[in-house]
C-alpha cells in the first residue's frame, strides 16, 4: 500500500513537473514572438529541461531583493518567472567547463544582507601592482577601496553634462530608471535577451541589481563618450548588472562600459546582460576593455536590435576572467542595418575565455564586418565562436568575417569555431581565420632595426591588436596597451 | 682610414646546405663596395650572414665589426653597433606604422628617446627627398606597399637610423628609372668618409650614381676576383663564365 | 497521440557550438529496413592491386571512430553484405575499380571496403556509386591505411537515384611520409552524407581531399571532415566547391585539429558555394582547433550568387542564362572532377551535372554546343 501511495505521489510530481514544463514553453513562445520586434528570432531554441531543481536560490530570497528595491509587481512577477526557468533549464551542452563553478554561492552573491568583506586590504597584490602600474591615481585606488565600505551596493554614476540633460539625454542607473521610466523599462527590459535564452540569462532575470540606463532622444549627437565604471562593489550590485540603452531615430552615443581598471570580487560568478535598442539612421558604439580578476567566470549576454540604415558598433577587449562566455549579438532587423564588430581577446595561464560575435541578417542590405583577433600564451585558451546568420528576408546582405589567431608558445591553445548560416541567395559572406604563430622571419627584420627579441614580440603583438586600439579613445587605448605590455611581461620567450 | 668590416674565412650553411666556402672581405670606413655574381653564389646569403640571421649558420670563420668579434652576436646588437641591411623583399608589419617603427628603432639603436616633434620634422624631411607622400608614414610598415614603395622604405629607414656599414640587397630591383635615380641620389648623400656602403646589384646603372671604390665577384660561395670600378663593363660585356674555375 | 519517431543523427561536430543554429548535427528521420541480400559490386583492377570479397566483419580495429553516425556504423561493422579488401605490396603499384548500384532486389547497401597500402607503394581506387531503389540506402565503410612513402587515392563519384540516402564514413590512418588523397563527386542521392577522419599522427604525413557537389531539389549534402594532426611536418589540405539548386542544402563541417607535438604543421580549409536559387541553404562550420604554436592553419569560406559581370560577359558571346551558369558553375567545380583521374567518371560526372542544372535535357542546339565545348562527351 505504501509503495502504490509514493507511486501516486510520484505521478503526481511528474505531471506537475510537465504543466510547468509547458507553461514554460508557451511564455516563451511568447516572448519569442513579442510583435514589437516582429521576426527577430526566427530560429527556435531547443531547450530540455532537466528535473533538478538547483538547491540555493529560492523564491524568497527573490521576493527580498525585489522588496528591499520598492520594486513595481511586474518586476517582482518576472523575477519569479525567471527564477522558475532558471530552476529548470539545463547548463549549455558546449563551451567551457564550468563545473567549478559554484552556484550554490549565488545565493550569498544575491542576497542583500549578506555579510561580505571588501576591503581593499584583501584585495589580491597582483591586482594591486596593475593599479600601481596602470597609474590609477591613489585618490581613485582610495575610492576604489571605500566602496565596499559604503552602505549601499549600488553604482555610483558620474554626473552627466547639464547640456545633456537639456536635450533630453537620459543617463542613470537601473533602480532609478525603473522609478522615474517605469513604461520605457517595462516595454525593453529582457525583451532582447529572454530569460528563456538561457540560464544564465534566466538567473539574471531572477537576481539582476544595479547597472546602467541611458536614453537618447531621436536626433540628439552625444559627442562625448559616456562611461561606466564597474567598481569593486559591495555584493551584489555589478555582479548581475543590468545595461538597457535606447537610442531614437537619428542619434548617436557611444558608451564605453569601463573595467578599464580591474575589478576584484568576492564573488566569481558575473552573469550581466546588455540590451541595446538602436532606432532607425541611428548609431550606437559600445565599446568595453575587460580586465575582470583572474578568478572570474564571466556569462555576460550583451544584445543589440537596429533599426533600418542604424549601426551598431561594438569595440571589445577582454583580457581578464578566468572563463568567459561572451559573443555580443547583433539583430539587424531594419533594411541596411549595420554592424561593426572590432575584438581581441588575451588569454593568458588559467584562462579560457569563449568569445566571439554573433549577427543575425534578418533585413534587405544589412551588412556585416567582423574583426576578431585572439592571442594566447602561457597555457592560456582562446577561443573564438561566431555565428553569421543570413535569414530569408536579407536580400543583397553582406557579411563579411576574419579571425585571426596568435598562439605564442607550444602550452596554449586557441580554437576558431565560426558558423555560417546562408538561407537567401542574394548575398556575399565571405569568412577567413588563421592561425599561427609569429614569424621568424618578422621578428629578425625588427631585431635588425635594432629591437630585442622581446620588443620585437611585442611590438608585433600590438600591431596585431592595433585594429582594437585605434578603435578606442585614446586613454583607453593606452590602458590597453598598458595591459599588453603587462601581460607579455616576461612570459616571451 | 681604419677597417669597418672584416669577414675571415666564413662558412655558412643554410638548412643544411653550405652556400658559403670560405669567403674573406674587408671593408674600410668611407668605402664602397659592389658584390656581383649569378643567381645563386650567395650574395643574400652573405648580407644575412654579417646582419645575423639565426637561419644562416656559421660553419667556420669570423665577422669582424670595428675590430670586434661579432661573429656570435645577435642581430639587434650588430644593428646597434651600425650595421644595417635593406632588405631584398622587407616585410609587412601589421598594425605599426612607418614613423612610430622607425622612431622606436632609433631610440634604441642610439639609445636616446626620440622626441615626436623634432623626429617627425626629420622623418618628412627624409621623405620630401624620397619623394614619399608624407602620409606613408601614417600607414603600417610596407602593408600594402608596391615593390618600389617598400624599397623606399628601407632607405628611409637607413637615413634616419645613421648606419656605419649599409648593405643595399638589390635595392634597385622592381624600381622604375625615375626611382633608381631618387633611391641612388638619397644613399649617395647620405654615404660619406665616416660611413660604408656594400651593394647588391644585378644593374649597373645604380653604380653610375653610387661610384663603388671595389667590385668583388662572388662565385660559388667564394670571392673570386676583387678589382675597381672597371671591373663592370667587363662583366656587362663577357658575363661571370669567365671567372668561374 | 502520435507517435514521435526518434531521428537519427549524422556528422556530429567534434566540438559542439550554440545550440540554435543547429549546426552541430544532421537530423534524418530513420529509413526502414529493407531486403539487403548479399552483394558484390563490378570490379576491375590494373598493376598490382590485389581485391578479395568476403563476408563477414574483416575491419582492424577503427580507435574512437564514431563515424557517421555510432549506431550505422556499428552496422557497416557487423551487418555488411558486401566486404571487400584492396590491397598492394611493398614498392607495387596498381588501381582497382569498383561500382556499386542498387536496384530494387538490392536496395539497401551495408558494405565495408578495407583499403590498405604497403610501404612505398602507390594505390588507387574508383568507387563510383549508381542506381536507384525507394528508400534506397548506401550504409558505407570505408578504411584507408597507408605505409611509409606510400600514397592512397580514392576517386568516388557518386550518382544515386533521387529517393537514396548515402551514407560514408571514411577512416584514414596515414603513416609517415605518406599520402592521402580524396577525390569526391557528390552527385547523387536525397541525402549524400559523408564523414571523413583522418588521422594524421606520423611525420611528414599529408591529407588532401577536394569535394565538388551540385545541390538540387530538397537534396542535402553534408560533408564532414576531422583531421587531428600530430606528427611533425604534416600537411592538410581540404576543398569542397560546388553550388546549390532549388531548395537544396549543404553542410560543411571541417574541423583541423592542430595536436600539441604536431610541430610545422599546415593545414587549410575552404569552402565555397554557388548559390543558384533563392530558397537554398549553405551552412558552413569550419574549425580550426589548435594546441601547437609551430603551425599554420588557414580556413575560408564564401557564398554567394554568380558573379554579374561573369554572367553578363557570357551571355554577350551568345549563350543563354543557363549555359553561361553552367559554365561559371563548371568552371569552379571542373577541377574536382578533372582530378578524379579517370575519363569514364569524370564524363559521368559531368553529365550528371548538366542533368541537374537542366542543360542537357534540353535537345537540340545546346546540347550540340555542350558536345562542341566537351568533344569527349556524348
Amino acid at each position: 500500500m505504501a509503495d502504490n501511495k509514493e507511486k501516486l505521489v510520484d505521478q503526481e510530481k511528474e505531471k506537475l513537473v510537465e504543466q510547468k514544463e509547458e507553461k514554460i514553453a508557451e511564455e516563451r513562445q511568447k516572448i519569442d514572438t513579442f510583435a514589437d520586434f516582429g521576426n527577430m528570432y526566427n530560429f527556435k531554441k531547443d531547450f530540455t529541461y532537466s528535473y533538478k531543481t538547483d538547491a540555493g536560490l529560492t523564491e524568497d530570497i527573490v521576493r527580498e531583493i525585489s522588496e528591499k528595491k520598492h520594486e513595481p509587481k511586474w518586476m517582482l512577477d518576472f523575477r519569479l518567472k525567471s527564477l522558475d526557468i532558471f530552476n529548470h533549464m539545463e547548463y549549455p551542452d558546449w563551451g567551457p567547463d564550468i563545473s567549478e563553478l559554484d552556484m550554490d554561492n549565488i545565493v550569498t552573491y544575491v542576497r542583500p544582507n549578506a555579510q561580505m568583506k571588501a576591503d581593499w586590504n584583501d584585495v589580491p597584490d597582483d591586482i594591486k601592482d596593475t593599479f600601481d602600474r596602470l597609474g590609477i591615481p591613489e585618490a581613485e585606488k582610495t575610492s576604489l577601496a571605500g566602496v565596499g565600505a559604503q552602505y549601499d551596493s549600488e553604482v555610483v554614476y558620474h554626473s552627466i553634462q547639464d547640456e545633456l540633460v537639456q536635450q533630453g539625454v537620459v543617463y542613470t542607473d537601473f533602480d532609478t530608471a525603473l522609478e522615474k521610466y517605469e513604461d520605457i523599462v517595462k516595454a525593453h527590459f529582457m525583451k532582447l535577451v529572454p530569460p528563456t535564452d538561457h540560464k544564465f540569462a534566466a538567473l539574471h532575470g531572477a537576481v539582476w541589481s544595479g547597472g546602467s540606463f541611458v536614453y537618447v532622444p531621436a536626433g540628439v549627437d552625444v559627442s562625448i563618450p559616456l562611461q561606466s565604471y564597474f567598481r569593486l562593489n559591495a555584493p551584489g550590485a555589478g555582479q548581475f548588472e543590468h545595461t538597457m540603452i535606447i537610442v531614437e531615430k537619428g542619434a548617436k552615443v557611444h558608451f564605453i562600459e569601463g573595467c578599464s581598471a580591474p575589478k576584484y570580487n568576492i564573488a566569481n560568478l558575473h552573469a550581466g546582460c546588455v540590451e541595446l535598442f538602436i532606432g532607425d539612421d541611428a548609431s550606437l558604439t559600445y565599446s568595453t576593455i575587460e580586465n575582470w580578476s583572474k578568478n572570474m567566470y564571466n556569462l555576460n549576454t550583451k544584445r543589440a536590435i537596429v533599426g533600418k540604415n542604424g549601426t551598431i558598433n561594438w569595440v571589445t577587449g577582454s583580457f581578464g576572467s578566468h572563463t568567459s562566455c561572451l559573443y555580443p549579438m547583433s539583430i539587424l532587423q531594419g533594411e541596411g542595418a549595420h554592424c561593426e564588430f572590432t575584438g581581441v581577446t588575451f588569454a593568458g595561464k588559467g584562462q579560457y575565455l569563449d568569445t566571439g560575435s554573433k549577427v543575425v541578417h534578418n533585413a534587405p542590405n544589412t551588412t556585416s564586418n567582423i574583426n576578431s583577433k585572439s592571442i594566447s600564451k602561457s597555457g592560456g585558451v582562446c577561443i573564438y565562436r561566431g555565428s553569421v546568420v543570413i535569414n530569408p528576408p536579407a536580400d543583397g546582405a553582406k557579411a563579411n568575417v576574419s579571425c585571426e589567431s596568435l598562439m605564442l608558445d607550444e602550452q596554449s591553445q586557441s580554437d576558431t569555431i565560426p558558423a555560417i548560416v546562408v538561407k537567401n541567395d542574394n548575398i556575399d559572406l565571405g569568412h577567413e581565420a588563421s592561425i599561427g604563430r609569429i614569424s621568424d622571419e618578422a621578428i629578425f627584420y625588427l631585431m635588425s632595426r635594432g629591437l630585442s627579441e622581446d620588443e620585437a614580440r611585442a611590438m608585433l603583438v600590438r600591431g596585431f591588436v592595433e585594429p582594437v586600439s585605434k578603435a578606442l579613445p585614446l586613454e583607453y587605448a593606452v590602458e590597453m596597451n598598458n595591459l599588453i605590455n603587462l601581460e607579455l611581461k616576461g612570459s616571451l620567450k | 682610414m681604419s677597417e669597418l668590416l672584416r669577414v675571415e674565412g666564413l662558412h655558412i650553411a643554410v638548412e643544411g646546405k653550405e652556400i658559403l666556402k670560405g669567403l674573406d672581405l674587408t671593408i674600410n670606413t668611407g668605402e664602397t663596395h659592389v658584390i656581383m655574381g649569378s643567381n645563386g653564389a650567395g650574395k643574400s646569403t652573405l648580407f644575412n650572414a654579417i646582419m645575423g640571421n639565426p637561419k644562416y649558420v656559421v660553419i667556420a670563420g669570423k665577422i669582424f665589426f670595428e675590430g670586434k668579434d661579432i661573429t656570435e652576436a645577435p642581430v639587434n646588437e650588430r644593428a646597434k653597433a651600425g650595421i644595417f641591411m635593406a632588405f631584398q623583399q622587407p616585410i609587412a608589419v601589421q598594425g605599426i606604422s612607418v614613423e612610430n617603427f622607425i622612431r622606436n628603432a632609433k631610440s634604441t639603436v642610439s639609445g636616446q628617446q626620440q622626441r615626436i616633434m623634432p623626429f617627425r620634422k626629420k622623418l618628412h624631411a627624409q621623405m620630401e627627398q624620397l619623394k614619399m607622400d608624407k602620409s606613408y608614414a601614417e600607414r603600417y610598415v610596407n602593408d600594402g606597399f608596391s615593390g618600389g614603395e617598400r624599397k623606399k622604405t628601407e632607405i628611409l629607414q637607413m637615413c634616419m637610423l645613421e648606419p656605419k656599414l649599409t648593405m643595399l640587397d638589390e635595392i634597385d630591383s622592381g624600381l622604375d628609372v625615375d626611382a633608381v635615380r631618387i633611391v641612388s641620389d638619397t644613399v649617395s648623400k647620405y654615404h660619406n668618409e665616416n660611413n660604408s656602403i656594400l651593394v647588391i646589384t644585378h644593374h649597373s646603372e645604380i653604380l653610375q650614381h653610387l661610384k663603388p671604390d671595389f667590385v668583388h665577384i662572388l662565385i660559388d660561395g667564394k670571392i673570386v676576383k676583387t678589382g675597381d670600378a672597371s671591373l663592370i663593363q667587363a662583366i656587362e660585356a663577357n658575363g661571370y663564365d669567365a671567372y668561374k674555375g | 497521440m502520435a507517435v514521435k519517431t526518434e531521428k537519427i543523427q549524422y556528422n556530429q561536430l567534434p566540438r559542439p557550438t550554440f545550440r540554435w543554429m543547429k549546426v552541430n548535427h544532421l537530423e534524418l528521420d530513420p529509413l526502414k529496413a529493407q531486403a539487403a541480400p548479399a552483394y558484390t559490386p563490378e570490379e576491375r583492377h590494373d598493376g598490382d592491386a590485389a581485391v578479395i570479397f568476403y563476408e563477414g566483419n574483416q575491419m582492424p580495429g577503427l580507435g574512437d571512430f564514431q563515424g557517421s553516425n555510432a549506431e550505422e556504423l556499428q552496422k557497416a561493422l557487423n551487418q555488411a553484405n558486401s566486404g571487400c579488401a584492396v590491397s598492394v605490396g611493398e614498392n607495387q603499384k596498381g588501381s582497382v575499380h569498383l561500382k556499386y548500384s542498387l536496384s530494387e532486389a538490392m536496395p539497401q547497401l551495408t558494405a565495408q571496403l578495407k583499403i590498405e597500402a604497403a610501404a612505398h607503394s602507390d594505390l588507387t581506387v574508383y568507387l563510383e556509386f549508381d542506381g536507384s531503389a525507394d528508400d534506397g540506402s548506401v550504409n558505407f565503410l570505408t578504411y584507408v591505411k597507408t605505409g611509409e612513402g606510400a600514397h592512397v587515392k580514392v576517386s568516388k563519384v557518386q550518382l544515386n537515384g533521387e529517393n537514396v540516402r548515402h551514407v560514408e564514413h571514411r577512416y584514414g590512418d596515414a603513416g609517415k611520409e605518406s599520402t592521402i588523397d580524396y577525390v569526391s563527386a557528390e552527385l547523387g542521392g536525397k541525402a549524400a552524407i559523408v564523414y571523413y577522419k583522418t588521422d594524421l599522427m606520423h611525420d611528414e604525413s599529408n591529407f588532401n581531399s577536394q569535394a565538388m557537389y551540385l545541390g538540387h531539389d530538397d537534396q542535402v549534402v553534408d560533408f564532414s571532415y576531422w583531421v587531428p594532426t600530430q606528427g611533425v611536418k604534416t600537411n592538410t589540405d581540404i576543398l569542397t566547391t560546388g553550388a546549390l539548386l532549388d531548395t537544396s542544402k549543404k553542410f560543411f563541417r571541417g574541423t583541423i585539429d592542430f595536436l600539441r607535438g604536431g610541430k610545422k604543421a599546415v593545414g587549410s580549409e575552404s569552402d565555397t558555394c554557388i548559390l543558384l536559387s533563392p530558397k537554398v541553404h549553405s551552412i558552413s562550420v569550419p574549425l580550426l582547433l589548435c594546441k601547437e604554436d609551430d603551425v599554420v592553419g588557414n580556413h575560408a569560406s564564401s557564398a554567394g550568387q554568380i558573379d554579374k559581370d561573369k554572367l553578363f560577359y557570357l551571355m554577350s558571346r551568345g549563350f543563354n542564362e543557363t549555359g553561361a551558369q553552367l559554365i561559371i558553375v563548371e568552371s569552379n567545380i571542373r577541377p574536382v572532377i578533372d582530378a578524379l583521374g579517370d575519363k569514364d567518371l569524370e564524363n559521368k560526372a559531368l553529365q550528371a551535372v548538366r542533368e541537374k542544372m537542366q542543360f542537357c535535357r534540353k535537345k537540340g542546339d545546346c546540347h550540340a554546343k555542350c558536345t562542341q565545348r566537351f568533344p569527349h562527351l556524348d
